[in-house]
């Protein structure tokens, strides 16, 4: 009925209270910090600093493990051919299966990176009010502006699409109900036995944004010409230690890597 | 004022025009109706009100700004505001604030002149409470009264509400209607309402009935209502309580042909049993 | 066909949350039955519609048809017995898809394993049961109608399932007087037929006070009011405290009893209002 992946949940904790620009450049460098760490246990080491954040972003354990149980097969099969197909020295062996060393360390470093990028991204997206996301995204974007990247634009449409997400959803459930009730049935994968489903939605989607176009016309909006916002972003100290923090990760990282790292 | 003056208008790829030779004058603090079938050119008119479609033939003037005109553009929707039949459809944001905040944004206001006319327009509607839940979360009638809000934060002189009312329940329809009346007489905003219900349509004070995109009927709502045959052929029904002021005038009674709401029939009776 | 729902609530799951929709609901339809269900919007009275078409299953309670216990629709041993029961959902011209009218209407028989002559057959009455005629319309693309007439089509692509029982949410909202009007007669036709049934979820109380014979009015997901319109219409005060506005006639004769003048609380139509207001003004007043 209610679809929570991706979904805000307002709350008044640290993490919410950063400036969007802070927690967006905060997941580029621990993404990169992540896919720079050298070893399983560097990835995971680094990974793991995100949960003091978890914590203070105060959201319900329930909804976290939500975010991650889709992952949970997808991470298996990823950690058992990294670790079944490596070669190296052999630490156990179930009949052909051989679980080496080399394969133990590649299969949780592919683990860690998938998990917690997961995790942050997860994070991010339930602390921040997507408008302040897409807000946050437009002003990174900004400079970009300049070689013709229509950075207003992109952050409405972000916008947009994440507030029609529900309500498009919540029409295919009753489009689809409405066909069950007419002797359909949308078990298989058949393209055809889904028109019946995808012709409505499509249809309803097209005159929704046609509508949405007027209404938005309605409400002197000329394509982002002019506009000012209610909500102003600022960085403040939390911002900037935040920030700091982020980059002094991948610093770290870099640098385990230079001493430690592959030949 | 708003100015209609001898406008003709089609869509794009129809011969048949969707609204001809329309004259009308809105003024300042007026309530108007439109009513007519679905497909007379109601919500055609609208449109053309505050620019969101230009005319063909004839011009359109509000407070004196062109519609043609694409600089007034902006100046004309900040006059003029429109409430549209789902509201699904013309909400913008992911919270109930930020949707409010997203015409006077347009308009380029400061930051903190929005934040107070947010807050204003939201307690204007009642729904402060809501001010930071999603908008997919709130009922149908809440919905409504958001999309009003985030017209009202632009500070409009007129209020166009096109089958604003349509898609709800009778209680949150009355709500509705009953909380833009109030705003109407507070600040003086004048409120066209565009509709098929003629129950709504007969409390303004004037009234215009299309049919086929000309204006058949016009006038103050009890003289509309004695046409009830001209009505009947464009599609459009009395009230039922008008239907029955006409069938105890046929049998006999002294009644006058004003009252068209039940309250006002009731009293009109009353007063014609207390008279003898 | 006898749809009975005993003891049967509802909740759906939000946040991992139950939110209670429907409590304690008992009810039976049968043949010759017009159920109209009548609440503020939120009152559960969508859901209910559901649950008595078999499209959503209870969380407690039973649903049975001609007294045996089903499951929902397609699933368990007796699903096929759903078949009877039509569900016309609100704005059901958003669930037109197939590119021709006739091709819509004969969806539903279609996937009742009907085909040829029959097929045919069916989805020509069933055009002509709303109104439209096949020849016309069956070859036109349903998305160039009219509002209404796209209605017409989807109610008409329904019916194309012979039900016995048909269920319908808020068929009328949104469309004109004159649309509005045509619906209501083909709701109409269908109930004078033999053995037919009609569920019809409104908030609009006008057209329950002429239709219905039967009222269920849901308040916060309980029965508040049950009875036939005219029982219920004689509580018109309490109506508003369900979310719900009384029909006109019956405003109309609340504000002249309130006033003091002896009329009955309970009219429901145009005859019945003239004839109790002239009655009242000719009679023992005097006449004029």
């Amino acid at each position: 009925m209610v679809i929570e992946l991706g979904q805000y949940i307002p709350g008044k904790s640290y993490i919410h209270r950063l400036d969007p620009r802070a927690k967006l450049l905060g997941l580029l460098l621990y993404g990169a910090a992540l896919l720079l760490a050298p070893t399983g246990a560097a990835a995971s080491l680094s990974g793991a600093v995100i949960l003091p954040v978890v914590i203070l972003a105060g959201l319900p354990p329930a909804y976290i493990w939500r975010q991650l149980r889709p992952l949970v097969i997808f991470m298996a099969i990823i950690f058992f051919f990294q670790a079944a197909l490596t070669p190296g020295q052999v630490v156990a062996a179930a009949g052909p299966l051989l679980l080496t060393r080399e394969g133990l360390n590649y299969g949780i470093m592919a683990l860690a990176r998938v998990f917690f990028l997961v995790l942050a991204a997860s994070l991010i997206t339930a602390t921040t009010d997507p408008l302040a996301l897409a807000d946050g995204l437009e002003r990174l974007l900004r400079p970009g502006q300049r070689i013709g990247l229509p950075a207003g634009e992109l952050a409405l449409m972000l916008t947009l699409a994440l507030r029609f997400v529900p309500t498009l959803l919540a029409e295919a459930e009753r489009i689809m109900r409405a066909q069950v009730a007419r002797g359909a049935s949308f078990r298989g994968y058949q393209v055809k036995n889904l028109m019946p489903l995808v012709i409505p939605l499509f249809v309803s989607a097209f005159r929704r944004a046609e509508n949405l176009a007027e209404a938005m016309e309605a409400r002197a909006y000329q394509g982002g010409r002019g506009r000012t916002r209610m909500r102003e972003l600022h960085f403040r100290a939390p911002d900037y230690l935040f920030f700091f923090l982020a980059v002094s990760l991948v610093a770290g990282v870099v640098y385990y890597r230079s001493q430690y790292g592959p030949r | 004022m708003i100015e209609v003056q001898d406008v003709t208008f089609a869509y794009p790829g129809n011969s048949v025009p969707a609204l001809a030779g329309i004259n009308l004058c809105v003024e300042p603090g007026e309530f108007l109706a439109i009513t007519g079938r679905n497909g007379s050119g109601k919500s055609t008119l609208a449109r053309l009100l505050n620019g969101l479609l230009r005319p063909k033939a004839g011009r359109v003037l509000v407070d004196g700004l062109d519609t043609a005109d694409e600089a007034s553009l902006v100046d004309i929707r900040r006059r003029a505001g429109i409430v549209f039949q789902d509201p699904d459809n013309q909400l913008v944001a992911a919270t109930v604030e930020d949707d409010v905040a997203f015409g006077p944004e347009n308009l380029g206001l400061p930051p903190a002149v929005i934040r107070q006319r947010v807050a204003a327009s939201l307690a204007m509607v009642e729904i402060e409470a809501l001010k930071d839940r999603p908008p997919h979360l709130l009922s149908g009638g809440q919905k409504q009264r958001l999309a009003l809000a985030g017209i009202l934060a632009m500070e409009p002189q007129y209020l166009i509400l096109d089958e604003a009312t349509a898609m709800l329940d009778p209680v949150a329809r009355e709500e509705i209607l009953g909380r833009v009346l109030e705003l109407r007489r507070a600040r003086g905003l004048a409120v066209i309402l565009i509709t098929h219900l003629m129950e709504e349509a007969v409390l303004a004070e004037r009234m215009l009935v299309l049919s086929a995109g000309r204006v058949v009927l016009a006038g103050p709502p009890p003289a509309v209502m004695l046409q009830g045959e001209r009505l009947a052929a464009v599609g459009l029904k009395v009230p039922v309580t008008v239907a029955l002021g006409h069938i105890l005038r046929r049998a006999g009674l002294q009644l006058p042909a004003g009252p068209v709401t039940a309250e006002e029939l009731a009293e009109a009776l009353w007063k014609l049993v207390s008279q003898k | 066909m006898e749809i009975g729902l005993t003891e049967v609530s509802f909740a759906y799951q939000i946040g991992g949350r139950p939110l209670p929709v429907l409590a304690g609901i008992n009810l039976h339809v049968g043949p010759g039955d017009f159920l109209a269900i009548a609440g503020a919007g939120g009152s559960g009275k969508s859901t209910l519609a559901m649950l008595m078409a078999g499209l959503l299953e209870p969380a407690s309670g039973q649903v049975t048809l001609d007294g045996q216990p089903v499951r929902g629709r397609g699933k368990g041993k007796n699903a096929a017995a759903w078949q009877k029961v039509g569900m016309v959902f609100q704005q059901p011209e958003q669930q037109l898809f197939a590119e021709t009218v006739a091709e819509d209407v004969a969806f539903g028989p279609r996937n009742l394993g009907l085909d040829g002559e029959r097929l045919a057959a069916r989805v020509q009455k069933a055009l002509a049961a709303v109104g439209l005629d096949a020849e016309e319309y069956g070859g036109r693309s349903p998305f160039t109608l009219s509002g209404g007439q796209q209605r017409r089509v989807a109610i008409a692509g329904v019916l194309a399932l012979e039900p016995e029982v048909l269920v319908l949410d808020e068929p009328t909202a949104g469309l004109d007087p004159a649309g509005r009007e045509q619906v209501l007669e083909l709701i109409s036709a269908f109930y004078r037929r033999p053995g037919k049934a009609v569920v019809l979820v409104s908030h609009n109380m006008a057209e329950v006070a002429v239709l219905a014979r039967r009222v269920l009015i849901l308040h916060q997901g309980r029965v508040a009011l049950e009875g036939s319109p005219r029982e219920i219409f004689r509580r018109g005060e309490d109506l508003r405290s369900y979310g719900l506005i009384p029909p006109p006639l019956t405003r109309l004769m609340q504000a002249l009893r309130r006033r003091g003048a002896p009329l009955p609380p309970d009219v429901l139509t145009l005859a019945e209002a003239r004839d109790a207001i002239m009655a009242w003004i000719g009679g023992p007043a005097g006449g004029y």
